[in-house]
């Protein structure tokens, strides 16, 4: 549909009148055609980042901005030729859902036959054939974000930029209209950057994902990148739940009260270093669970709850630990409160940090 | 920080407007206090126009400060249940709590004139009544009350005052006690603000007032109108100048008063 | 219960002398046909048409400057302007005889533009006591509530509409007739209503500056005060009030609420 572009932002910084910087000096590349998500809790810049490629702030002095290898940092929004989608759709209220669309058309000066066709074109790629006559009073909320879509489309920009398009709507919509959303996105090939909250969508959507935290990058990577291999502790909180356990090393292990907790060498700080405090982490659904006669249960501890999902069950197990291990397994069982569980982590599935973000002391 | 030249253009539209306002203001105190206007401040500053503003005048101000509180306790009394009553008939979004505030502000929306005509036809032959200062209290009645009704019922919608009120029940308050001990606490911003303006209105209070009026019963805008009329440029500005040193602090009280009811927390 | 004392008050002293005023329009001596003369007598009918005309022309004058002024300081950060908006927002609280009176100091006999003109071209002009002079009073109570109306409407307008069209190639001035106008439209209309409202029922101001101006409210009060025709003027006051009450209806529409004030 058009040639995608790449984008690099040079050294870009934002801090706002008050003083507080909304963000540290990054560098960011982005890949003709791929979709960019930026991924954040509140207030970690991800929306600064976005607004900077649009056009609609400015960075710092010294940040440049560059679409292809045009260096775009001083033009505005209206100059840039980007498609945004808006958080709250942003739909001109005085005008049909039509003209809404036809909207950078009509600025274009292209002539009423053409975007009448290309309104057509548009409303089919987002299943709302049809409705072009409709007020915008009228549609749902799913409607309306449609239409912001093929509103933005139609000017077939350069790059398509989403500011949290589905955090407006309610979860069974937003599970629907982030399928429609991700197809569409592959079949137009564009190269589209995408910003929200949410873990779930980042990592569904997302060819790479950005985390980040404070105004800084905390992680580029795939989302399997992320998930199974976070560089902080941060990241590692933020994607998935994790689990924590803290011990002494020993050879190839790490020693819990409640068991041990193998230690793969590649991964750092077991390397011939014994009797260290350090913490270990792995994911709940790689917790297996053992029968506690057999000799593959490396860990023991107690039920403290149950919380059956219907696809799996969820096992908060004290381990005499600080926090409960959380257990997630797919096995059809029934586990009471109380009862005694063995517990094996695979060596695979245990992640630690790099040494330096060791938080050391055994949390009290 | 940069501005581009239509940012100055329509600052320097802004701030003619701004003197369009306020020079004529600033001319009008100055001739208060100035010897002689025509001549200019050159001919020196002086009180004797205050002065004589003061013994010509001084039952004016007098009136108008007593009419002024007069009707605040008036509305006060007659408002602040009226708006109570509205506020819990279905949360004060029902359409009698409409058609109510439609019809308290009919003296308003109306001009002073048809208002006053209207008491004169109707009152007029009750001689004791027509020359008091009450005839006059009542049309500042009339126009200030929905001016008392409408943020204190804004407050008690706001503050969701039927959900503080069953609360306040379910643990054994009566009706009484909860009037004074909820409502009117909770409503306290309102009441506050509806005072401040029920105040600045009557104080200023001319087309209703200017009808009703007797010699004895005259009050400052009434007196002014008799200034600018009769007397010199000067007495009318120093005595102009009276009205804003009253009225002045009673703005900035209603501003402090909505500044700070705007960070109020809401339940 | 509650209410009880406010509807009594409210009956007795506007009410009831309200219904009564409008007895007493039709007992004159040319009955009810009295309520008509404001389009069959000439005097009231030139009467009637220039406090109509006066006010549109206020009110469009209004809304433009208000406008523009009201976007302006919404908008725009700058040292000082609170200031600027306290000056703007002061003459609010000014009765209408106060305004007459700044009017004088303006354009009087001694007033500031007489004196320049005197000085600068030998001639003063002095035009506070005709139509002109009644036309910048009526401005002058009039601009300080439309600003604070539209900045008040400025404040929610929703800047993503704005970044939207923005996004897709507006320029500021389509952004300006594309989004932000139409999305004013209800608070200029409402406030447009209040003001022309407001002016048909000014009183103050016009008597102030009253020598030959003949406002409907002017003629009102000669007809009850020069010569006691009470049931002519009971009659033209009322029909004043129904004009100005329809005003405010329409403004209440497009709101939801409407707070005149008098002048």
């Amino acid at each position: 549909m058009n040639s995608s572009l790449s984008i690099k932002l040079l050294q870009c910084a934002k801090t706002f009148g008050n003083g507080a910087p909304a963000l540290e000096p990054i560098d960011l590349e982005i890949h003709p055609g791929e979709t960019l998500v930026l991924l954040g809790p509140s207030g970690c810049g991800k929306t600064t980042t976005l607004r900077l490629i649009a056009g609609l702030e400015f960075p710092d002095a010294g940040g440049r901005v560059l679409f292809g290898d045009d260096d775009v940092t001083d033009l505005p929004i209206e100059k840039r030729g980007v498609g945004m989608v808006f958080q709250n759709y942003a739909l001109f209220p005085n005008m049909t859902v039509g003209e809404n669309i036809a909207y950078g058309l009509k600025i274009r000066k292209m002539p009423a036959a053409e975007r009448a066709a290309r309104i057509d074109t548009l409303l089919e790629m987002v299943h709302l054939q049809g409705l072009g006559h409709r007020r915008i009073d009228q549609l749902s909320g799913g409607q309306k974000q449609r239409v912001a879509l093929a509103r933005a489309l139609a000017v077939e920009p350069r790059v398509l930029l989403l500011d949290e398009p589905l955090t407006a709507l309610d979860a069974k919509l937003r599970e629907t209209l982030r399928a429609d959303l991700n197809q569409l996105l592959r079949k137009l090939g564009i190269t589209a950057i995408y910003v929200t909250h949410d873990q779930g969508e980042a990592m569904a959507l997302g060819d790479r994902i950005v985390v980040m935290e404070r105004g800084k990058i905390a992680q580029i990577g795939t989302p399997q990148d992320i998930y199974y291999r976070p560089a902080s502790e941060f990241v590692a909180d933020f994607i998935g739940t994790m689990n924590r356990v803290s011990g002494v090393t020993r050879v190839g292990h790490l020693q819990i009260p409640a068991g041990i907790v193998p230690l793969a060498n590649a991964n750092g700080a077991a390397n011939g270093t014994t009797d260290q405090l350090a913490t270990a982490m792995f994911r709940p659904e790689d917790v297996e669970i053992v029968p506690l006669d057999t000799a593959g249960a490396e860990m023991f501890g107690d039920v403290m709850s149950t919380f059956f999902m219907g696809d799996r069950t969820r096992l908060l197990v004290d381990v005499g630990a600080d926090m409960p291990v959380i257990v997630e397994t797919r096995r059809r069982g029934v586990w009471h409160a109380g009862e005694r569980i063995g517990l094996r982590v695979p060596e695979h599935a245990v992640m630690q940090l790099p040494v330096q973000h060791f938080s050391g002391e055994t949390r009290a | 920080m940069k501005h581009s030249l239509r940012f100055y253009l329509q600052l320097t539209f802004t701030l003619l407007v701004c003197a369009f306002l306020i020079v004529p203001v600033v001319l009008s105190v100055l001739a208060g206090v100035t010897e002689n206007f025509f001549v200019g401040l050159s001919s020196g500053f002086t009180l004797r126009w205050v002065a004589q503003v003061w013994d010509t005048y001084q039952m004016t101000i007098w009136r108008s400060i007593a009419i002024a509180l007069a009707c605040l306790v008036v509305t006060l009394l007659v408002g602040v249940p009226l708006a109570y009553m509205l506020a819990r008939h279905q949360g004060g979004n029902s359409r009698l709590a409409r058609v109510f505030e439609e019809l308290l502000m009919m003296p308003v929306a109306v001009p002073g004139l048809a208002t006053a005509l209207a008491l004169i036809m109707a009152y007029g032959q009750y001689r004791a009544f027509r020359g008091s200062l009450l005839f006059i209290l009542v049309g500042h009645v009339l126009f200030t009350l929905p001016f008392m009704v409408r943020p204190v019922l804004a407050v008690m919608q706001s503050s969701q005052l039927a959900v503080l009120e069953e609360a306040a029940a379910s643990l054994g308050a009566g009706m009484r006690q909860r009037f004074f001990g909820v409502v009117i606490p909770n409503a306290a911003s309102g009441i506050l603000a509806g005072a401040l303006m029920v105040v600045t209105l009557s104080i200023g209070e001319f087309n209703i007032t200017w009808m009703l009026h007797t010699p004895l019963t005259m009050t400052l805008p009434v007196g002014l109108a008799d200034a600018y009329a009769s007397m010199r440029l000067e007495v009318g500005s120093a005595y102009t100048l009276i009205f804003l040193l009253m009225i002045v602090p009673l703005l900035v009280a209603m501003q402090w008063a909505t500044q700070t009811s705007r960070t109020r927390v809401r339940l | 219960m509650f209410a009880v004392p406010g509807m009594t008050l409210f009956a007795a002293f506007w009410l009831l002398p309200m219904l009564r005023l409008v007895g007493v329009g039709a007992i004159g001596p040319t009955g009810a046909m009295a309520y008509l003369a404001v389009v069959t007598n000439r005097h009231y009918f030139w009467s009637l048409v220039s406090t109509l005309l006066l006010s549109g022309a206020v009110t469009v004058a209004t809304l433009a400057i208000s406008s523009l002024v009201g976007l302006f300081l919404q908008r725009n950060r700058f040292p000082g302007k609170s200031l600027l908006l306290a000056m703007l927002t002061f003459p609010l609280a000014f009765p209408g005889v106060v305004v007459g009176f700044m009017v004088i100091m303006l354009a009087g006999r001694q007033g500031l533009i007489g004196v320049l003109t005197d000085k600068l071209f030998g001639e003063s002009l002095v035009f506070a006591y005709s139509l002109a002079g009644l036309f910048v009073g009526y401005l002058y109570f009039s601009i300080p509530r439309v600003i604070l109306t539209v900045m008040a409407a400025a404040e929610k307008l929703d800047p993503a509409l704005e970044e939207a069209a923005r996004s897709l190639g507006a320029n500021p001035l389509r952004v300006f007739f594309d989004v932000m106008a139409p999305a004013l439209m209800p608070a200029l209309i409402s406030s447009g209503a209040i003001c022309f409202a407001t002016s048909v029922g000014a009183f103050g101001t016009a008597f102030t500056l009253a020598t030959s101006i003949d406002v409907l409210p002017m003629a009102i009060y000669n007809e009850f005060t020069s010569y006691a025709n009470f049931a002519m003027a009971a009659a033209l006051s009322i029909v004043l009030g129904v004009i100005t009450w329809i005003a405010l209806a329409l403004a209440r529409s497009l709101s939801g609420s409407s707070v005149p004030a008098t002048a």
